[in-house]
């Protein structure tokens, strides 16, 4: 029930934003950025990797915040500025005994990357024509495929995907959350974006969903390493801010990027 | 700040009265029959204070969007005895009563509320009570692009005779993107004119751009400004700007508007007298234009006020109006012909209820209580479960079928009522907090 609850007030808050005007939607992901990336910087902490905290934070917000700015270098030259911002706050950390250092600005800037620039591709596609119905298209196609995933791998499963990483998938799953992301892809085509093929929208969902799959894999071995079960404990019944959204990262970008390149028009 | 400020205090005694009198009515209700009452809360959660009286406990808790009255034997989850002070052990007639009690008293609260505001006399619009004639189509606006013409007189729409323009502004209000055939009398010929009001504004709301007449005349001219020194005097009717005849007050404003720091002629009634006089309107510190008059209030805002036995009817009316309107209100929600942005949380609440009671004018404030309080009534005998309307609902079905439920059905249904309601509330949290969002702190970044 907590669980439900917390998935409704989670959905409502999501909603809400979207209908709302753009500065909305920036507003949330800039800070469900800055919630994921203390989660991000407290699992890096327990690998021994150490992310400067509160500026990693404040340049992950403005690399996403970027990504609504008219003009694509902006973008460009806000990551520059973040990287550099990020590489003096590591130094100032680190003068006095520079063994660390290199690690911390890795962990820095790849949070940086992973979590403020992935999610920023949000805010990009927020921002396109048919934005919503992009997003939508995004958040069902990885929605439906995790839990086609989980369904179909507790009934089907057989033959592990990825023991060392997340013991409990299975390939079987995995086929199963491919083809709940192509049918909720051509499912959001068809209801949203009518001018999008149903062949080329379950192919799209396909690539959302693997997208989605690897980038759930990813945080869980980053779980793993830092011998944690969930990121926090922010989202009662969910876990953390990370937990939710891992899957969205990655397939959030490979969406942006699709758009942006023009390959779907 | 200081508006934050008075916008929290206000909520908390807006919604702290209302909140009292619905659960003091479950309370009264359940105390008759007999029922045992352990909590008495005002607000949810965590206990802040409050005293133990007999066996009940008289709280108020942190959450204040709401309250509850804790009966003895009400969760069938928990030790039902079949003791006779417990709600379950209670006949169905009674129990429904218990329940409606809160409701009802909400309903009430708004009737006395509506009869106090009629009798200390409301403010409206002057225009209110007079039939819908055009006095103003503006520009660019829908009305401009339709066949309506300024002195058309609008009779009905789709088919409802319109008496007023209060009635007619509420009705556009809720209309926006549904097409409306107006029934028009022009020179005594009736027409039937198509109009779809435009969706405008934050909240969505219905506009079509027609005004009532309001003449171009001068009201209250302030001493030392610049009407005063080009000779306007308290009764002049302003007939044309810089030759351009003019015949409604409001696009006099604009046009003096778009000169500021020039001279504009402006063509001046004054009994039989016709003359011209040049006006500068001019800049105050805040940046708004001056033109040294105001129109005539009355002409603006009238108050109505009524003896008690009329006060009575008219609240009497006004509640049956506004529960219909509700009503057309929810359907129109449900349907999807109206737009889920219009609706307004607890922080629009909050501020509207800051708004009403920094007017100082305690009966803004009671109408505006009286507005929500009706809202809280008949929202609450909605069919949903967890809400009052959802355990009667539940009661009459039992009765209807005559047998009882299982528990684990009814857990159920109220699982599915909570995530409801809560999503329900999270959602119009979420277009509150939106609408506080500016789009202009996008513009202080640099890029």
């Amino acid at each position: 029930m907590t669980r439900l609850l917390t998935a409704a007030i989670l959905i409502a808050v999501l909603v809400g934003a979207l209908l709302a005007r753009p500065a909305v939607f920036i507003v949330l992901v800039v800070l469900v950025v800055v919630l994921a990336w203390h989660e991000y910087a407290r699992l890096a902490q327990a690998v021994g990797a150490l992310p400067v905290s509160a500026p990693g934070a404040l340049m992950s917000a403005a690399v996403a915040a970027s990504f609504a700015a008219p003009r694509p270098s902006t973008m460009v030259a806000v990551l520059v500025a973040a990287i550099l911002a990020s590489a003096l706050a590591c130094l100032r950390d680190h003068y006095r005994d520079p063994s660390g250092l290199v690690r911390a600005l890795a962990a820095t800037i790849s949070g940086m990357i992973w979590i403020g620039m992935l999610l920023g591709c949000q805010i990009g596609i927020r921002t396109l024509p048919a934005g919503v119905a992009w997003l939508l298209l995004l958040y069902g196609s990885v929605a439906v495929g995790d839990s086609a995933a989980y369904y179909g791998g507790t009934a089907f499963g057989r033959h592990k995907l990825a023991p060392h990483l997340s013991p409990n998938k299975t390939i079987e799953g995995s086929a199963f959350g491919l083809a709940g992301s192509a049918l909720a892809a051509v499912a959001a085509a068809y209801l949203l974006l009518p001018g999008l093929m149903p062949a080329t929208a379950a192919l799209l969902g396909v690539v959302l969903g693997l997208c989605g799959q690897v980038g759930d894999l990813l945080e869980s071995a980053l779980k793993r390493a830092a011998g944690k079960k969930d990121s926090s404990g922010l989202l009662p019944g969910h876990g953390g801010v990370l937990d939710r959204i891992d899957a969205h990262l990655l397939a959030g970008g490979a969406l942006w990027a699709i758009l942006t390149l023009g390959w779907l028009t | 700040m200081f508006d934050i400020a008075t916008n929290i205090l206000a909520l908390l005694f807006v919604l702290g009265v209302l909140i009292f009198v619905h659960e003091f009515g479950h309370f009264f209700v359940a105390k008759a029959f007999g029922v045992g009452i352990e909590v008495f809360s005002l607000g949810f959660g965590k206990r802040l204070l409050g005293f133990r009286k007999g066996d009940t406990d008289y709280r108020i808790s942190a959450l204040p969007l709401g309250g509850y009255v804790k009966m003895v034997g009400e969760n069938p989850e928990e030790e039902v005895t079949g003791a006779d002070n417990e709600f379950l052990s209670k006949p169905k007639w009674q129990r429904f009563l218990v329940l409606v009690a809160g409701p009802v008293m909400n309903v009430a609260l708004a009737f006395v509320f509506t009869v106090a505001v009629y009798q200390l006399g409301i403010r409206v619009l002057a225009d209110a009570d007079d039939p819908v004639v055009l006095g103003l189509i503006e520009p660019g606006t829908v009305a401009a692009a339709s066949d309506l013409q300024v002195g058309d007189r609008i009779v009905s729409v789709d088919g409802d005779p319109m008496p007023n323009w209060e009635q007619f502004r509420l009705l556009i209000l809720i209309s926006a993107n549904q097409p409306l055939t107006l029934g028009v009398v022009r020179n005594g010929y009736e027409l039937e004119i198509p109009v779809t009001p435009a969706a405008t504004g934050e909240q969505a709301v219905g506009r079509l751009g027609v005004y009532s007449v309001l003449p171009p005349e001068v009201g209250p001219v302030r001493e030392g400004g610049v009407a005063e020194a080009a000779g306007l005097r308290r009764g002049d009717l302003i007939v044309a700007v810089d030759g351009e005849s003019i015949g409604h007050y409001n696009p006099l404003f604009g046009k003096l508007s778009d000169r500021v720091g020039q001279g504009v002629t402006l063509t001046v009634e004054r009994g039989s007298e016709r003359f011209e006089v040049v006006l500068t309107p001019q800049l105050d510190e805040q940046g708004a234009v001056v033109v040294g008059f105001t129109p005539e209030p009355d002409r603006i805002l009238k108050i109505r006020s009524y003896p008690l036995g009329e006060a009575i009817v008219r609240a009497g009316s006004e509640i049956k109006s506004q529960s219909m309107m509700l009503g057309e209100i929810l359907k129109r929600l449900f349907t999807g012909r109206m737009s889920i942005k219009t609706l307004s949380g607890p922080i629009e609440i909050a501020r509207f209820s800051g708004g009403a009671a920094r007017t100082g004018d305690p009966s803004v404030l009671l109408q505006f209580m009286a507005f929500i309080s009706l809202q809280l009534g008949i929202l609450n005998l909605l069919p949903i479960p967890v809400l009052d309307g959802g355990q009667i609902a539940l009661i009459l079905f039992e009765g209807a079928i005559r047998r009882d439920l299982s528990l684990k059905v009814k857990e159920r249904i109220m699982q599915v009522g909570l995530i409801l309601i809560v999503s329900l509330m999270a959602l119009v949290i979420t277009l509150d907090v939106s609408k506080l969002i500016p789009d202009s702190w996008w513009d202080l970044l640099p890029f």
